[in-house]
């Protein structure tokens, strides 16, 4: 039995005004943090989406039995439902986008403070995405190659560098071992410095 | 040894294939050298560290923290007049190169086979003694060294020493011979160091000396000659040559600028590119970024001339302004925003006016530099803003240090206006120093010199307790005392400021008197003699011959040692 609601249940609202505050709810957050998973929202606009498929449906009957002037709603209705339909997928989608970007950027670990921002479905999704991408660095080159390292093209093989804290000694490939003491300028190799780049040791220098 | 002439083969393809250790003074030459070297580093590939060291413990401790990861190490203007080899103890395979342009170098780094090398520009010829009177080819010679006591020369002593020297194998009174040959030489060695070390003066800048390296490497360009024209104007303003070898140096820069800058009619060159041409410079500090009126209030040459200071030379300095038919209000105005027709005849008029009101110095030969329509910056400009960044009294040394090193290449040109305005904010600072202390008779003068205190918890004090612009204060303030007595003309001037309020030491910097034409100093024998004799508590841990650090309370005895060593 389904269960008709009453648009006007919903405490006077503009249709379609939960699903868009979704969609800015991503869009405050575009330089911060991802939220985390809107269920309560989601659920929400499902339900309206719910509610109006309902009330047409039934219009829609009565149409073809013979009513008149209910054709307007019904296309009002539709609509709405549409456009819930497009803020849902553009939410999930760009959630999408996001954790993606993330494996790109950061790496294949998720931290805790991360993790709480995803939904199950979300996390099933990424380690599916993990492994995919690992499966295709290892098809290209006999040893794996990690296509995530280097996301712009070098320009430079040795790149200038500040050290921002006492780190230590650091040994390079070749062997030659450089201690990054604070404040000192160093020239070295691009690829060695990029981790310690990422985690804030070292400032590049343009 | 090595005093090197062939620079490329003999220095930079030496250290190029390896991991290099730069270290480098915090000055505007070695600055300079040190973005020069940096430069042709980057060209090569080559790996570098380069960390800041102000001081010989700080040479020291970063050597030994640095030293067995590289075989190669480059000092720029520090270390030269230390013992090397003594201080750093290096290990066979490290090699040390010094460019250095305080004179006179340590004996010990430049005869040495090997291990110190000095780079110096090809053709430059050093004063030193020759080897034979400061080193006995004796192995038992030099480890005598300054001895009283004779000892008796054994046979098996006399057997052993390397032929060569002036001795003989000979037996009992033989022997009392070569003693006494032995007192007389030693004797002669020390005439000749006292003699060797008694002046401290600056040579060819360091920028110089790796700009003509990048020159025979062909990869020199216009950013590396504005670098070195920045160094070679800090020898000028800060003092540590005199014009005469000043204009020289200019002369060998300007057939480098004249064929990097060829200004071709026809073709319309990039606006982006930089351009360098020749300016005659007035002693005008930054007043194309200031005020007509602030600049002359506030450089050291116009202040003191005019005596700024007093009602009299205030209404003289508003005269000349007059003079030259230059309102008062478009004075005030920046140099920028002035109307046009002020702003282009400013010059001519300056020239007209000066002459009347005594200003006979005011313009010097030097260069500008431009990029596109909006930056224009002359050497001098280049000068006051990077010391003005170097010693930033908010950061730390090598804070600051890293700071003017980014700032001084060209795609960060808004670091270097930026320092135009700190330099602004110290000049002004310094002169209002300069006028407490002449208002209150603060600058003593006893007999054979100058001097005065930079009181604690006077208002700017941070900026003085750093070496350059506690040196340019010193400078002002010997101008601006000179101005009202003349008999001044003759004295050097020392000038002493708290650094360290904690551990209470101060900061003592000399500057020379302003008729030696040389810029030949005896600072550092006077400053250790005096300190030596009153037991004070100071260390001459400073690359900077005229500058040295030691305890206040010490002060005091210190300059009555001081004025009866000179009073000798």
């Amino acid at each position: 039995m389904t269960r008709t609601v009453n648009i006007l249940d919903l405490g006077a609202r503009c249709l379609g005004e939960k699903a868009l505050e979704l969609v800015r709810e991503l869009k405050r957050s575009q330089d911060g943090n991802l939220p985390p998973y809107n269920e309560d929202g989601i659920r929400q606009v499902v339900e309206e989406m719910r509610a109006l498929f309902e009330q047409n449906q039934l219009e829609v009957r009565a149409t073809t039995d013979g009513e008149r002037g209910l054709l307007s709603g019904i296309q009002l209705r539709h609509a709405c439902l549409e456009r819930n339909q497009r803020c849902l997928l553009a939410y999930v989608h760009h959630r999408m986008t996001r954790i993606r970007d993330y494996r790109w950027q950061t790496g294949s670990v998720l931290p805790p403070s991360f993790r709480l921002s995803l939904c199950e479905q979300e996390i099933q999704w990424f380690t599916h995405y993990n492994r995919s991408l690992a499966t295709y660095m290892r098809s290209i080159a006999p040893t794996g190659l990690d296509l995530t390292q280097h996301l712009q093209p070098p320009k430079s093989l040795l790149v200038e560098v500040r050290c921002l804290e006492d780190y230590g000694e650091f040994e390079m490939e070749d062997g030659t071992v450089v201690l990054l003491h604070k404040n000192t300028q160093h020239y070295l190799p691009r690829s060695q410095c990029e981790p310690l780049i990422r985690q804030g040791v070292l400032e590049h220098i343009h | 040894m090595v005093v090197i002439d062939r620079v490329k083969e003999d220095f930079y393809q030496r250290i190029s294939s390896d991991h290099v250790l730069v270290l480098v003074y915090p000055d505007v030459d070695s600055l300079c050298a040190c973005k020069i070297l940096q430069t042709l580093f980057k060209a090569d590939n080559t790996q570098y560290t380069v960390v800041c060291v102000s001081g010989i413990s700080q040479l020291k401790t970063a050597f030994t923290t640095h030293h067995d990861k590289v075989r190669s190490v480059v000092l720029i203007n520090c270390g030269g007049g230390a013992k090397l080899i003594e201080l750093l103890q290096p290990e066979e395979h490290i090699c040390i190169f010094v460019v250095d342009s305080v004179r006179p170098l340590e004996l010990d780094n430049v005869y040495n086979k090997g291990q110190v090398h000095i780079v110096l520009r090809e053709g430059e010829v050093l004063e030193i003694p020759d080897f034979d009177d400061i080193y006995d080819s004796d192995q038992q010679a030099e480890e005598d060294g300054e001895e009283e006591g004779e000892e008796f020369f054994s046979d098996e002593e006399v057997e052993d020493s390397v032929t060569g020297g002036k001795r003989r194998r000979r037996e009992g009174e033989a022997s009392y011979e070569a003693r006494r040959k032995r007192h007389l030489w030693r004797r002669k060695r020390e005439e000749i160091l006292y003699k060797y070390s008694e002046f401290n003066y600056h040579s060819t800048a360091a920028s110089l000396v790796l700009y003509e390296l990048a020159w025979r490497l062909t990869r020199d360009n216009n950013e590396l000659l504005w670098l070195a024209i920045t160094g070679l104007t800090e020898q000028l303003l800060h003092e540590k040559t005199d014009r005469e070898m000043y204009v020289t140096e200019m002369h060998r820069m300007q057939p480098h600028v004249l064929r990097l800058n060829r200004s071709e009619e026809e073709t319309v060159s990039a606006i982006n590119t930089m351009k360098i041409n020749f300016v005659e410079e007035l002693r005008l500090d930054l007043y194309r970024h200031w005020t007509i009126y602030d600049s002359l209030c506030n450089s050291c040459y116009t202040a003191c001339k005019f005596k700024v200071w007093s009602l009299k030379g205030h209404k003289n300095l508003l005269e000349f302004l007059a003079d030259m038919g230059l309102p008062l209000v478009q004075c005030k105005q920046r140099f920028s925003a002035m109307d046009v027709q002020f702003r282009e005849n400013f010059r001519s008029w300056i020239d007209r006016s000066a002459a009347k009101f005594g200003l006979d110095n005011m313009a010097y030969g030097s260069f500008s530099a431009q990029i596109g329509y909006k930056i224009k910056l002359s050497a001098a400009d280049m000068l006051l803003s990077t010391t003005a960044l170097i010693e930033n009294p908010e950061k730390s040394t090598e804070e600051a240090f890293l700071q003017a090193l980014d700032a001084l290449s060209w795609s960060n040109v808004t670091k270097i206006l930026a320092g135009i305005e700190t330099a602004k904010l110290q000049q002004a600072a310094i002169k209002t120093h300069v006028r407490n202390f002449i208002d209150t008779h603060q600058v003593v003068c006893t007999g054979p010199f100058v001097y005065a205190y930079v009181e604690e918890g006077t208002p700017n004090m941070k900026y003085f307790s750093r070496p350059l612009t506690l040196c340019k204060l010193a400078r002002f303030l010997r101008e601006a005392w000179i101005s009202s007595n003349k008999r001044a003309r003759d004295y050097p001037f020392i000038l002493s400021a708290p650094v360290d309020l904690e551990k209470g030491t101060c900061l003592v910097a000399g500057v020379p008197c302003q008729t030696e034409e040389t810029r030949r100093s005896e600072f550092r024998k006077a400053f250790t003699q005096a300190a030596d004799r009153t037991q004070a508590n100071a260390s001459f841990d400073c690359f900077d011959n005229c500058v040295f650090e030691m305890q206040m309370e010490d002060r005091g005895k210190f300059f009555d040692a001081l004025t009866a060593l000179c009073t000798v």
